[in-house]
Formats: C-alpha cells, structure tokens, sequence
C-alpha cells in the first residue's frame, strides 16, 4: 500500500446538466478530495448543495444524455490506475460492486420488491464471483451475519416489505460489501432510520472501516454523524467544497461562515435549554453564480465587497486551527487530505467561534491527533 | 395551572381480516394508557421513535382519531366525550402544525385562501353580535376586511408579507411552506398548537429559523405547545418538559435539563445515547449503549415491561410480568417533578444493577 498515491483521487469534479431548452445547471462545480484506505471521508452540506451528484458521477450511475461530467477520478485498481470517469460501461459494470460499492438513503426503493433477499444477495455473488448455487446461498447467509441480521436463513426467503427499515439498511450494506470493495459510498444511509438503529448501522459502517480497511465515502446532512464518523470532512455549498479540514478542526474552529452557520443552527442534546440558535439567512435558492463571486455572500453576515470580485479560491484556513491540522509533523501543509483550507475572503476567524468550542474537557482534546492516521 | 390534562388515554385500531364477514383479530395499541398534562404558556415535548405512538397521541387530542378510552381534558373541558359537532367548533382553540408543510397545504388553493378557511369556517372577524350594519352586504364587506387584516396579521409575524396572499403553495420554499402552516394555524388566534414534527422535512440552516419562529410566536403570544418529535435534540431545546414514549406508554418525564443531566430509565439512556453531537470531543467520549433488534410490534406488544425484551438492565423479577406505572423518582430533589416507568430506576442509577453487556448490541464506556 503506498501512501503517495490515494486509493481514488477525485480532482475537479463537476457535473452540468443541460435540459433541452432550459438553463444549463452546475450541480457540481469543481470537487476535490482524495479516499483512502481505512479512512472515512465526509461530504457534508443541504439539500442542492451536490453531494448525491457527486457520489453518482463517481459510480458511473448519471444518465448519458445532457449530462456533461468534468475533470478526473483516478482509482488505485488491480491492473493500475484507471480515471473512472473515462472508463466504458461495461468496465464500469464490472468494477461496481466489486471494487466500489454504494449505499442508498432508502433501502426499500433500492431493493427489488417482488425478488427475495436471498436472490438480489446472491445475485452479486455471482456475478462478481462466479459463486452458483448452495455455495452462493451459504455465503449469502454469512454475509447478512456479518452485518448482524439475526436468522439469516430464514430473512433470505423473506421479500423487502418483511424487513423492518433497519433491517433492509443492514441487507443492503451485506450487499455492498458482498465483495469486498475497496471504495464504499453511503449517500445518507440513516436518514430513513430511527436514532437507535441508526446507532447500530454507524457502528457497523465503523467496523467495515476499521476490520475491512474500506475506503468510505459518507454523504450526509447531518454534522452530528459527522462528528463521530468522518475522518476528513468536506463542507459543500451550492456545488463547491466551501471548507475542508480533518474533523477535530473543523469541529473546533470552523473558519467559513457557512460552516459556522451550520454548526449554530443545529440544537445540541448537550446545550440547556432555549439556547438561542444562530439560524442562516435566507434559503439555498438566494446565491449567486460561482463565477461572479462567492455564492454563499448574499447569506452571509460577513460578506465584504471583495466577496463579489470573482470566485474566492480555496486557501489554508491561517488560524490556530489550520495549524492544529498539520499535527506534530508540522508545516507540512502541502498535504491537502490533513490541511485546513476554505473558500473565503472574509473568513471568521477563531475567536469569533470560540463560544462553539467551548473547551469543557481539556483532556480530550489530546486524542483529536489520532483523527490524523 | 394546566391548559391540556390527558388521563389513561388509550388509542387502539382493530386489525380486520375475513372475505364476507370483517372480524376483528386484534388491536394495534398505538396509544396504551398515557397520561399527562401541559401547563399553560409551556411547551410539552413528546419524543419517541417511529411507532411509539406519539403522533396518534397528537392526532387524538384533536380527535383527529377516535379515542378508545381515557380522558382529554382542555381548559377544563373534557373533549373525548364531545359530538364532533362541538368538537369542530372546540378546534378554534387548538390547532396543528403538520410534518410535511407541502403535503398540509392544498396546491390548488391560494396561500390567501387557504389561511382564510379556517377564519370562515369558525365565523371569525368582523363586529362583534348585535353592533355593525346588520346582516347583509355591507356587513359581509366588514367581515371580509376584518378577516383580511388578521391574515395578513398572521403571515406578518411568520416573516412573510401580504404579497404570499395571491400566490400558491408550490411557489414558496419548504421553510416558507412551514411559515405558512404555522400562520394557518396562528390565524385563530389558539391557545394550544399541536406541532407534530414541525422541523423534520426541512434542511438545518432552515429548521433553526422556524424553531426560531416558535419561540417568538410563544414568548409574544403567550402560546402552549404540544411539540411531537423523533429528534431529541430538538426537543430538549423547545421543551420545558419533556416526555419519552415507547410502544405506546410514556416511560419517563422531566424537565429538559434534569432529563438531560439523569436519564432513568433505561430507554431514555440509550435513546439519548444514540443522538449524534456535532462534536468530536463529545462523540469521542461518551457512553453509547447501542441496542439490539427492532421494535417489537405494537400489535403484540410484550407482557409487563414493554421494553423488557431489549433491555440491557432487564431482571429475572418483574420486568416481563408486572407492567411498570409512571411514578415519581423516590429521592429526587424537592421541587422535582421527575417521573419514570421502571421498577428498579433508581438501582440502574445508583449503579447497584450493572448492565447485562449480552442484553445490548454493545456498551460503549465514555472515557470521561
């Protein structure tokens, strides 16, 4: 395993669609980040912002037609590298389920509702690994064991409707690790989920991570799953990474107004109660053209008339925070997986965050340094 | 003082099945004997997951569902014993806000008249009996004005203007479709707003400006809530109290912080346990216990203790036959009003019972 080359190096992605007679729309424009092995990378942002674009531009799953994807996504693959943008259907085909897999907010619209479990399990056992028969369903009931499905046997015969919405998630991600795929991508795997069984399958993603050393690719709106789950963490806005950090900087000194936004809309278990909330102006409808400047300014509070001279490049975040992010190594910021960058002119520095960040357990923040692999 | 008493309320919806002859085979006991009570000018939230009941509780304060037994009292009032004729005109005083705000509202109908219904339908606006011109077009033309103002009035406070009046549900964002629910409701000038998920469907910069809205719409109007949400978190930050269900029942109740500082039974541990922080340092440390399976069915809920057969703390004695009451935590400080459904809380707490680690999935011990 070298550590030089990333396992998939996503560069500039993006994804216009151009329906016949409207307006072109830039769902992604621009995206980089890198997985890699054993890590779990975040895409985090709103209901717009791009995030489930990405991941299906990433599977090969947009459709042909008045789609254009741009830029490049090259995967460590086991005869070389390969940009799987460029790559043909049927390769595409081949590679989907056994080297990259994906998970999906629904589990019962992604599963086939007049098919048993076992079949649609099995299906891709032998697809991708020529398994036929008993063999194929022996593997199909350990692999619904693995993800912790109770009687397996019997759930195989049973159909989608049968299975309670845990459940299906559970049979879902047994699929996608069926063959053991280096690059996994779960778009909002728990949104559908009550809190305890959302519990279970973070824990159970975590553990594919962990013992499998699968590269996660986790798209979600909700920062909290964030937190205990992602390694690195891309913020997205209107179809650009507006801030990338590893989790403890992030989370500790949010430099972008909109992540700062996001952060202090969201009420905390842990904060008393009427706490006011600091509530994002506007809606994700109110931005304006990446090319004509910051789409975010016109719900910002810190906007400057800098902000509206052309699109803000992604710089390091120089704070106290973006240094943290460099670790002990230090100044090795050339880095982008581990560095603190954002996308802003005008950004908030620490002190403006600080009551965020309150530091009411000093002790912990020592462990902050294992997020850096 | 209460605004809303809720005695032993019981929901239950037969299961039919049979070709010719409907019989009934059984009852999903959505609702099984809950009792509560809302003081007014406070918010009481009622969290749960899905299935627990709690939106069926919302639904048959309204009498939006028929109530199988137990009291509802409003103001006095007892509203499950009342013909829906009364009960319709008793709905001036209670009102909802509903979880999908493009689902509530006609698309078909204007966002002028659709605020408007409710006004006409309770005869709302206008001189009061006996003053004004009597009966007729002139009087129909004050009523109108009236009834005007006051939707307009509402639409105001909600952060939207006179312009929304002309225009249709599908031209306004989700958190500005919220907006509009939460005007509809706003327009009869209620005492009690039943909001059952108010946030869920919308995105969290959106979610904070309408909780926002809430508490603005309480703090200037003196407004009681009946807040019903899966999201603890949200909860605890609108809530003065807070209630947990399970299957039906209420198994705990507290005020938000003291919910938040000693969590007693063991549900409300694990629920609160599973809620995401959106901060490292928390999430790094703290205690998850992670429970196994699924909810059992409300259909067959289970003897006794109805969360016996995923509890981690579970006893040899009591837990699966007696089903526990909802009762005063024994030692909590004076002035607590503390209540907890389990037989052996206060020993899960003291620690004298330890969790049995094959009971839960996994337990996770905070560091801190």
């Amino acid at each position: 395993m070298s550590s030089s080359t990333p396992l998939l190096a996503v560069d500039e992605l993006s994804v216009v669609f151009r329906g016949r007679g409207s307006d072109e729309v830039r769902a992604v424009d621009g995206v980089s980040f890198t997985l890699e092995e054993g890590r779990v990378t975040g895409l985090v942002g709103e209901s717009g912002c791009g995030k489930s674009v990405t991941s299906l531009a990433l599977m090969g799953l947009l459709p042909d037609r008045g789609v254009e994807v741009g830029g490049s996504a090259v995967m460590r693959l086991p005869e070389g590298r390969a940009d799987l943008l460029k790559l043909s259907q049927r390769r595409m085909r081949d590679l989907r389920g056994s080297q990259m897999a994906m998970i999906f907010q629904d589990p019962l619209s992604s599963l086939n509702p007049v098919v048993p479990i076992g079949r649609q399990v099995t299906e891709i056992l032998r697809r991708h690994r020529g398994m036929r028969g008993p063999a194929a369903g022996k593997e199909a009931a350990e692999l619904l064991n693995r993800v912790g499905i109770p009687d397996p046997d019997r759930r195989l015969r049973e159909y989608p409707h049968q299975l309670s919405g845990g459940m299906r998630q559970r049979a879902l991600i047994a699929m996608a690790v069926a063959c053991r795929p280096k690059v996994m991508i779960a778009d909002e795997p728990t949104t559908a989920l009550d809190v305890t069984i959302q519990a279970q399958i973070l824990e159970l993603l975590r553990d594919l991570v962990t013992e499998e050393g699968t590269a996660l690719l986790m798209i979600t709106h909700d920062l909290g799953v964030v937190a205990g789950l992602c390694d690195d963490i891309n913020v997205l806005y209107a179809g650009r990474a507006v801030e990338k950090a590893p989790r403890a900087p992030l989370f500790s000194g949010p430099t972008h107004p909109y992540t700062v936004g996001l952060l202090g809309s969201i009420p905390r278990l842990d904060a008393p109660r009427g706490e006011p909330l600091t509530p994002i102006r506007g809606s994700i409808n109110d931005n304006i053209a990446w090319s004509q400047g910051c789409a975010f300014a016109p719900r910002c509070d810190h906007y400057t008339m800098e902000c509206l001279q052309g699109p803000p490049a992604l710089v390091a975040a120089g704070t106290a925070a973006g240094a943290d992010a460099r670790g002990p190594d230090g100044g090795s910021g050339g880095n982008p997986a581990t560095a603190h960058v954002h996308r802003c002119v005008n950004p908030l520095r620490r002190a403006d965050t600080a009551d965020r960040s309150a530091p009411e357990n000093p002790a912990a923040a020592g462990e902050d340094e294992e997020a850096q692999g | 003082m209460s605004l809303l008493r809720i005695n032993d309320l019981k929901v239950h919806f037969p299961i039919r099945r049979g070709v010719l002859f409907d019989r009934t085979i059984g009852h999903v006991r959505a609702v099984d004997g809950v009792s509560l009570e809302v003081r007014r000018g406070q918010t009481y939230g009622l969290v749960g997951e899905s299935g627990c009941g709690k939106t069926t509780l919302g639904r048959a304060v309204l009498r939006l569902v028929d109530i199988t037994e137990g009291e509802v009292s409003f103001d006095g009032r007892d509203l499950a014993g009342l013909d829906n004729e009364s009960m319709r005109r008793e709905r001036k005083h209670l009102q909802m806000v509903f979880q999908d705000p493009l689902g509530s509202l006609n698309p078909r109908q204007n966002i002028g008249s659709i605020l408007l219904e409710g006004l006409q339908t309770h005869g709302i606006g206008g001189p009061a009996e006996g003053e004004g011109p009597p009966a007729g077009r002139e009087r129909r033309a004050l009523v109108l004005e009236d009834q005007r103002r006051r939707v307009v009035g509402a639409l105001e406070r909600v952060g939207l203007s006179a312009k929304a009046l002309t225009r249709y549900p599908h031209e306004f964002s989700g958190g500005q479709r919220q907006r509009i629910g939460i005007a509809r409701a706003l327009v009869l000038e209620p005492d009690l707003i039943i909001c059952d998920e108010p946030v869920s469907a919308l995105d969290v910069s959106i979610q904070a400006q309408v909780l926002n809205l809430l508490e603005e719409l309480q703090d200037e109007l003196g407004l009681t809530y009946l807040v019903i949400a899966h999201d603890l978190a949200v909860v605890r930050h609108v809530s003065d109290v807070v209630g947990v269900m399970y299957l039906g029942g209420l198994v705990e109740e507290a005020s938000g912080d003291e919910l938040y500082e000693t969590p007693m039974h063991p549900y409300t541990r694990s629920l609160m346990s599973a809620v995401p922080v959106p901060d490292p340092r928390v999430e790094d440390t703290r205690e998850r216990i992670l429970l196994a399976g699924d909810l059992p069915s409300p259909a067959d809920p289970p003897q006794g203790c109805r969360f016996h057969t995923r509890c981690p703390w579970r006893q040899e004695e009591r837990c699966d036959t007696e089903r526990p009451e909802l009762r005063p935590v024994e030692g909590a400080v004076e002035g607590s009003t503390h209540r907890v459904a389990c037989h052996y809380a206060e020993r899960i707490l003291s620690g004298e019972i330890r969790p049995n680690e094959e009971m839960a999935e996994r337990i996770v011990h905070g560091a801190g």
